[in-house]
């Protein structure tokens, strides 16, 4: 490309950045005094909406605006799952027999997961069009199995601590009228514990836990995102791209896969108290990269259990959730927003044997200030 | 020898075998293409971006609040409301009322050539006469459960930022209608107060609530 047409490129690009910054911010400005306005001015100005506590509305509102958040989280996993067919605790435990060993069946067997996350999140509207958080996870999980090996024939391990601690950007790309379009950056930083231990059938005392059990990935993520919000008088709705892309494999020689969650949401707004809602989320994530250095050596046989196995990971799921916020209009509760969700995977297809998730609940309290 | 050269229009360029004259015509050339497609650029950008198309912002606190001041502009009090021609226009706030705070920045101004006064009232008990009452719609319920005749009488212009306020009786609602402010009158409740509101007003509400006989 000669010198000319890349200087004329730019004096393009120049000239139309400028315009747009000129005639945006010129467009965004607001007046310093309303009162100066007349009837039909005032009522043709785009509101910034600061008499509610939506979510959504916090992406609207002023400057140097405080939320902190709790949200506590827990699933449960039950029984296998391979691709979309169930499968049977007896067919996912090895009977002992030699002859009938698979890849898909195992000394070892998963019963259940319990996970409980309880997520402190604490954000700031740096501008009315952006917005940053830090979110605190802190993990507590309980996987109960069933074993052929002697004295292990019913065990139970748990794992608890911090987890990746992440930090996630919010930018308004795009309003027109009650739709909004939203950029999300996020970045995942690796504090939470990838060597968690626990006393297994595995000889010697401590062992590494499977990666069900660990309570960070190891390794720095990015989550790239772009979110939709559009408000009528009677409803919210919404949807959400989310994507988890991990960079690299930690230093134990594995990477969980990325993954990519897409929500869609309505609330419908009868009351001014109670706001339910329905979301519809599904989620694709990939296989585990590479393996734990601790199960290496049973590459390439068989693993002692599905969870150890990095093949039996990943797939596509899912949910239907409903939910309840509640806040109350009263002027000193009106920061205050209480939410309740739950709901179940309508459909499961998982690289399996794997273990099937059942159900999930999150309950959140919000303030803004 | 350069200077030779370009006396007499011959210099050439290194490299380019162009003589001068082909030189200023293609510059002239390509700034006529530049200016072309910079208009073009604003052409297409401005609609895009553009003051006329995008509405100013505004916080919805400050927004109610100048409308307020600007609908009692339009708002005719009976003669016996004031004592006389300079008593204040007392703008009453009973209660927590969302924007108590913006409407302090008012409180310097005039209305009708009258200073505006503004008054708290945290509760029922303390209501004292004003021209204008800003409540929320709990607390004009529960006020107007008794004291309705009362703010009849008063000549008070109720208002409030609930879109159920004028269906409860209250004189002017406050609402917000797919991202601007709009508000609604109850023209019945106005009558009853013997409030003279001006047509120029009205015309701009969403919604006229009663017949105004």
């Amino acid at each position: 490309m000669s010198y000319r047409v890349r200087a004329e490129k730019a004096v393009v690009i120049a000239v139309v950045l400028l315009n747009w910054f000129a005639t945006s911010a010129y467009g965004q400005s607001p007046p310093t005094d309303l009162t100066e306005l007349s009837l039909e001015q005032i009522l043709g100005l785009r509101i910034i909406n600061q008499s509610t506590t939506d979510v959504e509305d916090r992406l609207e509102s002023s400057k140097n605006r405080w939320s902190l958040s709790y949200r506590y989280i827990q699933l449960k996993f039950s029984g296998h799952r391979n691709g979309t067919d169930d499968i049977s605790n007896n067919e996912v435990l090895w009977d002992g027999n030699p002859l009938n060993r698979t890849d898909e069946n195992f000394p070892i067997l998963t019963q259940e997961i319990h996970q409980q996350a309880s997520i402190f999140e604490i954000s700031s509207d740096i501008t009315d069009r952006l917005s940053l958080n830090i979110i605190i996870p802190y993990i507590a999980q309980e996987t109960k199995h069933r074993s052929i090996i002697p004295n292990f024939e019913r065990f139970v391990i748990r794992s608890e601590g911090l987890g990746d601690i992440s930090v996630v950007s919010t930018y308004l790309l795009w309003q027109k009228r009650q739709h909004y379009l939203m950029l999300n950056t996020g970045i995942s930083l690796p504090t939470g514990a990838i060597n968690e231990e626990g006393d297994t059938p595995a000889p010697g005392a401590n062992n590494q836990l499977p990666y069900t059990m660990q309570l960070g990935s190891g390794t720095v993520e990015a989550s790239p995102g772009i979110t939709y919000f559009g408000k009528s008088n009677r409803m919210n709705f919404g949807a959400q791209v989310l994507g988890t892309l991990r960079m690299g494999r930690n230093y134990r020689g594995y990477s969980l896969g990325d993954r990519l969650s897409v929500n869609a949401w309505l609330h419908p707004k009868p009351f001014t108290c109670f706001q339910p809602s329905i979301k519809i989320a599904a989620q694709f994530w990939e296989k585990i990269d590479g393996i734990d250095r601790e199960f290496r050596q049973f590459q390439p046989s068989f693993f002692p259990a599905a969870v150890a196995d990095p093949d039996k990971f990943g797939g596509k799921k899912v949910h239907c959730l409903f939910g309840m916020k509640i806040r109350c209009p009263r002027r000193n509760l009106i920061q205050h927003t209480f939410e309740i969700e739950g709901g179940i995977p309508i459909y499961q297809s998982l690289n399996g044997p794997q273990p099937k998730e059942v159900w999930r609940i999150n309950v959140s309290w919000n303030w803004n200030f | 020898m350069v200077r030779s050269l370009k006396k007499c229009g011959e210099l050439t360029y290194l490299g380019t075998g162009i003589s001068e004259n082909s030189m200023m015509h293609l510059i002239l050339i390509h700034i006529s293409k530049m200016a072309v497609i910079i208009v073009l650029c604003l052409l297409i950008n401005t609609p895009l971006t553009g003051y006329a198309k995008e509405p100013l912002l505004a916080k919805e606190y400050q927004a109610k609040v100048a409308l307020i001041y600007n609908f009692a502009k339009f708002v005719e009090w009976p003669d016996d409301t004031f004592s006389d021609d300079k008593s204040p226009l007392v703008l009453g706030v009973l209660g927590p009322f969302a924007f108590k705070d913006e409407l302090n920045k008012i409180s310097a101004k005039k209305i009708g050539g009258r200073p505006i006064k503004i008054r708290y009232f945290s509760s029922m008990s303390d209501y004292r006469q004003c021209q204008i009452l800003c409540c929320n719609l709990d607390d004009f319920l529960q006020f107007s459960v008794n004291q309705t005749h009362r703010l009849e009488k008063q000549h008070v212009l109720t208002v409030g930022d609930n879109d159920g306020f004028g269906k409860a009786g209250g004189i002017l609602s406050l609402i917000l209608k797919d991202g601007h402010l709009a508000f609604k009158v109850n023209i019945d409740s106005a009558r009853k107060a013997n409030l003279s509101i001006s047509a120029n007003a009205l015309r701009l509400a969403t919604a006229i609530i009663g017949k105004g006989k």
